[in-house]
Parts: structure tokens; sequence; C-alpha cells
């Protein structure tokens, strides 16, 4: 077991750099997941940390060991491919056994096969392959061959455990039944892991901390809830949470004690404003889809211009503080107008795809039951302590008073 | 060629059905199922016979042909033809020469294959080692070209690379020290002699064979083996030679058919169309050599024809011999 750290890590092929100065500190018996879409350099982060890429620049440290140069064999590193990367003409057990035999040195050669042979029982009923060893790759089903995969990489107890993308060759159920496994194994092995995926569902449930990947480069290092709650910029904004949060860059305009963006389709408390924020200056504004709700008591007149269902107007507003029902108050909160252009229903809940009057979409992520109709003028509001600001050039979040930003949460 | 052909038929007949069960091809629908079936296979036949007349005039009939007057007292001017039964075979059985020239043809073969999958694998995987991608086209076509120039041209310039006197190879040999060699006229360096001249013509096609199969093992497997600790020469003999294991079964069996039909280059070489060829003392005759020489020189074709099927007898047991080892040792993905 080891911690690893990286210092101004760099890779470039030829003229393209693809990954950019990443600094990363992981601790013993983490589980840590690179998140990022396809292309951002995840795989190639772990490629140069297994040894199986030459950095460009930059230092990476195992076991308080700089191992840049290192080669891949000496660095006790496991790794599990996308495409699992199974020896096709050995057995299961073969494959198990293949480093196990390649380490063998010295020793009694009859004692070290007996070792061997009982390491690879052990590790084949961990993963309940047991009775497959005698199979080659092609006779087993996806869910097994991954099994072995992980296997193979567990056997030896490596220091350092690197998955790159491992369930994405599984159906969904085998792929979700899966990821439960990875992590009962990671709590009972507790291998120092890193884990590459572009599912955010993976990385939220797997993930001790996550690391946000974008074009070779860090945007936020920090708990599941840290990463969705608290997003350092836009681009971690966007792209957690399905679908992402609604994102806005308007200049303001005063109005009593609201700020007003954009002809009344956007407002909220000034008093919920980062300091300094929206002083003339335009403001990035981001509420999750899942944190909107039909107002109750929408201002300045009824909203709806078509008929509504009786009674939809009568839910009772509950305690603000949690997550608003639909039917919440509109007072000290953020307050979107929005005309409804395309409804999907999702079983559990309610999708709106609407545009404010700029021409700019919103997604609200309503109850089932939601009474909204297409073509019809609604209005949604937000807690202001689920309002996220940004910086509109840099894209950087902006701390509120209300919602402090964890300090170290940006990398 | 035959497995061409053979494939094909199944094929044709298995599409056949397909269509028949849904029984609903629009636009088809008037015609029955049989007269579609055979229109199907007419098509099929119809694509098939260029390929079907080539090998039909090419090769099937002579070697019917061939097989027939094996058994006969046949010549190429003369007109009568007598059943003679088993007596060709009989004669050949009495010549000590046609057993030389199976020794000799034997003793080249076996040298051969190793030679050839040695050197065209170690070639093949500098090329891919050692070569960066922009050169890398180069260095192939360099390695192939000798494939595709005349045999018996370049032969011509073997003789003058193995002259005693003033040929390339003494030359090489004494510059390292080494006694020079009588080379094409010493009984013991005649057939390596060819032997060095078959390599270089035919190594190209096997490197680029080997290449194609190297390309093939995923490069994620040698990586995997790297993390298990394997060293580069495990890593070559647990992975990287079992899963090439087809493509070296595939090179093994050419270089044994060509090996057992080598006949240009050592004809070219050994004195060619001056007389002598399969010298000195008959320590090149090989097979093939014999063959030609008994039909074309001494016109007893009857007999050479008898040689042939012995000849193919031979290579088609040797197939089957390494067939049968294949199952053992090959890896199939
Ligand atoms: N050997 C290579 N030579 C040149 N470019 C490469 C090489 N390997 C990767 N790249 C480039 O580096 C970038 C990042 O690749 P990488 O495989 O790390 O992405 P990734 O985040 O793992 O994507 P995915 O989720 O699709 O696997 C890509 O633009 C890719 O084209
Ligand atoms: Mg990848």
């Amino acid at each position: 077991m080891a911690e690893i750290r990286l210092r101004g890590l760099s890779k470039s092929f030829g003229s393209n750099s693809v990954v950019r100065n990443v600094d990363l500190d992981v601790k013993d018996g983490e589980f840590i997941v690179l998140l990022g879409s396809s292309g951002c350099g995840k795989s190639t982060v772990l490629r140069m940390i297994a040894g199986l890429e030459k950095v460009t620049d930059g230092e990476i440290w195992i076991g308080g060991e700089l191992v840049n140069d290192e080669p891949p064999s000496s660095r006790n590193v496991g790794m599990v491919f996308q495409n699992y990367a199974l020896y096709p003409h050995l057995t299961v057990a073969g494959n198990l056994g293949f480093g196990l035999a390649a380490r063998r040195r010295g020793r009694g050669r009859r004692a070290a096969r007996e070792d061997e042979r009982r390491q690879i029982r052990e590790t084949a009923e961990l993963l309940e392959i047991d009775h497959v060893l005698t199979h080659r790759p092609k006779e087993l089903s996806g869910g097994q061959r991954q099994r072995v995969a992980l296997g193979r990489a567990i056997i030896r107890r490596p220091d350092v455990f690197l998955m790159d993308e491992p369930l994405s060759n599984l159906d969904a159920n085998l792929r979700e039944r899966m990821r439960l496994e990875l992590a009962q194994l990671h709590r009972k092995l507790r291998i120092t892991t890193i884990y590459v995926t572009h599912d955010q569902g993976e990385a939220l449930t797997l993930a001790d901390r996550i690391v946000v990947l974008h074009d070779g480069q860090v945007h936020q290092v920090g708990t599941a809830d840290d990463v969705y709650d608290r997003p350092a910029d836009t681009y971690v904004a966007r792209f957690l949470g399905s679908p992402g949060m609604n994102l806005y860059t308007l200049p303001p305009a005063r109005i009593g004690d609201d700020l007003v963006l954009a002809d009344g389709a956007l407002r909220l408390p000034a008093a919920a404003l980062p300091p300094g924020a929206g002083d003339g200056r335009p403001l990035s504004i981001g509420i999750r889809p899942e944190h909107l709700a039909l107002a109750a008591d929408p201002p300045g007149g009824p909203v709806s211009q078509g008929p509504r269902p009786a009674g939809s107007g009568d839910f009772p507003a509950e305690a603000a503080g949690t997550s608003p029902p639909d039917g919440a108050t509109t007072a000290g909160r953020t307050v979107l107008r929005c005309r409804v252009d395309i409804l999907e229903r999702l079983g559990s809940h309610l999708l709106v795809h609407g545009s404010l009057s700029t021409g700019q979409t919103v997604i609200a992520r309503l109850d089932a039951q939601a009474a909204v109709r297409q073509g019809e003028q609604i209005v949604l509001t937000a807690r202001t302590a689920d309002t996220h600001f940004f910086d509109p050039d840099s894209g950087d979040r902006l701390v509120t008073a209300s919602m402090p930003q964890l300090a170290g949460a940006r990398a | 060629m035959s497995g061409t052909i053979s494939r094909a038929r199944p094929l044709s007949v298995a599409r056949g059905r397909e269509r028949s069960a849904d029984g609903r091809v629009p636009g088809r629908r008037r015609w029955p199922a049989r007269l579609r079936r055979m229109e199907e296979s007419l098509v099929a036949y119809g694509m098939l016979a260029p390929a079907i007349t080539v090998f039909t005039v090419f090769f099937f009939i002579p070697a019917i042909f061939l097989a027939y007057i094996s058994f006969f007292h046949w010549g190429i001017l003369s007109s009568a033809t007598t059943f003679v039964g088993l007596k060709n075979f009989r004669i050949l059985f009495q010549q000590p020469l046609f057993f030389h020239s199976l020794a000799v043809t034997a003793y080249y073969t076996v040298v051969m294959i190793p030679a050839t999958v040695v050197l065209a694998l170690g070639i093949a995987l500098v090329l891919r080692e050692a070569v960066t991608a922009r050169r890398g086209g180069i260095w192939r076509s360099a390695v192939f070209l000798p494939h595709v120039t005349p045999v018996v041209a370049t032969s011509v310039i073997w003789v003058w690379i193995f002259n005693p006197q003033f040929g390339l190879a003494n030359f090489v040999l004494t510059s390292l020290h080494l006694p020079a060699l009588g080379w094409l006229g010493s009984t013991t360096w005649a057939l390596p002699a060819v032997m060095i001249d078959s390599l270089w013509h035919s190594l190209g096609l096997y490197v680029i064979i080997f290449l194609a199969g190297l390309a093939n093992v995923p490069r994620e497997l040698i990586e995997v083996a790297q993390l298990d600790g394997a060293s580069r020469r495990r890593i070559f003999r647990r992975i990287v030679l079992p899963l090439l294991s087809p493509t070296t079964f595939f090179v093994v069996i050419l270089s044994t058919v060509s090996s057992w039909q080598a006949f240009s280059q050592i004809y070219t070489m050994t004195g060619g169309p001056h007389g002598g060829a399969g010298g000195p003392a008959f320590s090149t005759t090989t097979d093939a050599l014999l063959i030609y020489q008994t039909a074309f020189s001494y016109d007893h074709f009857s007999l050479a024809a008898a040689m042939s099927m012995v000849l193919f007898l031979i290579i088609l047991l040797l197939t089957l011999i390494q067939k049968w080892i294949s199952n053992r040792l090959v890896f199939y993905r």
C-alpha cells in the first residue's frame, strides 16, 4: 500500500498537449476517481502512473519514491484495462498466476508453486470465479472476464490499483452490480486505487474523492458532495448532474432589494449575492434542475395563461430549507419565468425544457405529477442557498456568505 | 485456391435456404423457391467460373494426366502409349539417384524451414521495434523487394557473388579471417549457397507475413505482462509466440511446400541451360530438379510423372503431419 503524489504532471504527444500540470495527492488506501469527458486525458494520466507512457514533465511519487524512470514492472502497480486484456491462450488460472510466476525468483520451486496455487485459489474464491479456473477467456461471460481482470491485478497485492473504465463493456444491470462489488472489494483490501471513468454515477458512488479533469487540467478535487454541491467552476457545474446545471450570464440591474436580470426573466434577492458581485458587472448564475420548483404564488398576478387543472395551485408551501416541493413561495427565493417547450416524462419525475424571454433554455426536474403543460408560462423558484454564482470571465465559483467554499476543495 | 472453391459452395447454399425460409423477398415473389435457389447457385458459379477454369486447365487436368501417364509408357513425341502398371514406380525405387535426390531435398527443407522462421521473425521484430513509423515503409519495401525480382535473373548475380576468386562471399569470409570456400564448385557448399540465395529471395514475403501477425498481438497484452513483472524474454516466449503461432504455422507450411518444390534457383545457379545443373556430383540434385531432367533431358516422361506422384504424396503426408502437430501447438483465437 502506498500514497501517490503527482506534481506538475504533463504529457504532450508532439505538439498536442494532452495532460497539463496535474497536481494530486492520493492518500494511502484512498479510492480516487478521475472523472472527465472522452479524450480529456484520463487514460494518459493512468498510463503515466503505471509507467506505460513516458512523462513529458513533472513528477510521480509512489510510496515516497520518485518513480518517473522506473519501468512498469518495478512500480508494483496493478491495472485493469477497459477491454480486460486477458491472455487469450491461458486459462483463468494461468491468467491469474502469470504475474506470480513472472516474479518467482530463488526460493524452492515446489514450495513457490504450491504457494501460487493457494493464492490463485483464494483470489478466485474472493471474486467467485473458482468454478471457471480451467476455462479460457473466450468461454467466459463479460462479468466473469471482468472479475478475472480484477483478480489478475489484485492477486499480487499491488501498492496501487489502477482501473481504466473497467465497467464500460458491461450491460447496465451488471455494471451496477459490479460497481457495488468493487466498492466492497476496496473496503476489504484497502488498496490505494485510481479509477478512471466518464460515468458520473460510478464516480459519485465509488469515490472517496473525485478529480474532475477537463482538457488535461484538473478542475476540482473533492468529495462527491463537494463537486456536486460546490462546483469549483462552470465546467464542473455543467458536467456533473444529469442534466447539468442551468447557467446564465446576464448583465444585472437592481430593482429595490432584488437583483433582476433580463427584464425579470430571472430575479433574486440582492442579499444572497456574493460580496462585491453584481455591481454593474455581469454575473454567472447557476441552478440545478432538481433544485427548481413550481411557484405557488407567482409574483405579479397569475402566471399561467392556459387552463390548469383544479386545485393545482393549492399545494401547501412546505418549510423552506429543504429542497422545495412544487408550489413553493417566491419570497426570498430565486425566481425564473419561462415558457414550457418540451416535457419529458421519465416515470419518477418530469423534465421540463423551457426558455426564458431572453431565449436561453432552462431545464427543471419536477415531480412526476407536476401540473405543467407545453406552451404555457410558468414560474420556477429555487432556494438562494441552491443558487450558485460564478465569475463570468474565469468561470470560477464566487463564495457567498450562505454557502462558503470548502477550503482546499479546489486543487 | 481449392479453399476458395470449396468454401464458396456451402455459402451460396446457406443463403438460398435463408431466403426461402422467410419467403418474403420483395419483387421476387413470383419465383418458386427452387428456381430462386438455382438462380443464386448459377450466379455464384458464374462468378467462380474464371477461377475454376484456370484451376482446371492449368492444375487439375495436368495433375490427373500426370497420374495417368505414371502408369504408362509415354513419350512426348512417340505416339505409342502402352499400359505398364507399376513398372515406372519399380524402376524408380531401384534408382539410387532418386533416393539421393529425396535426401538432398529433405536436407534443403530441414535447413530452410527453421532458417526462414527465425530470420523472418527476427527481421520482423527488428523492423517493428527499431524503425520509426515514418521510415517504416522504406525498410519494409527494402526487405520485400528481393521477393519481386525474377529468380533466374538474380540467381545469376548470386553466381558471381559465390565466385571463388572474385566473389563477394569469399571476400567477406577472408576479411573476417575465415577460410575461403569453393561454394558452387564444392559438393559440401553448393547447396548452402543455393539456400542463401533462396532465403534472400523469399524472406521478404515471410517478414511481411510476420509483421502482419505481430500487428495482431494486442498492445495491452504486452503492457499487462510488463505490469505483471515479466521480462522481455518471458513476454516474447509466453505471450507473443503463442499468439503468433497461427502465423508461424502458416509460414512453416508455405516454406515447406516451396522448399520441396525448389527448382529455378538451383537450376540457374548450378549450371542451368549449359548442362550440369544439380552438380557438382549431384550434390544439389533435388527432387524437382531430377524430375525436370528425367522428363526434358532424358525424355522419360512417365518416370518423371511417377516421381511427381511420389513427391506429391510426400508433401501431402508432411502437410498432414504438420496439421496434426499444429492442433496441439497452434492457438487460434
Ligand atoms: N499514443 C498517442 N499518440 C498521440 N496522441 C495520443 C496518444 N494517446 C492518447 N493521445 C491523445 O491524447 C488525448 C487524451 O487521450 P486519453 O486516452 O488519455 O483520453 P481519455 O480521457 O482516456 O478518453 P476516453 O474516455 O475516450 O478513454 C486524446 O486526444 C488522444 O488523441
Ligand atoms: Mg481512456
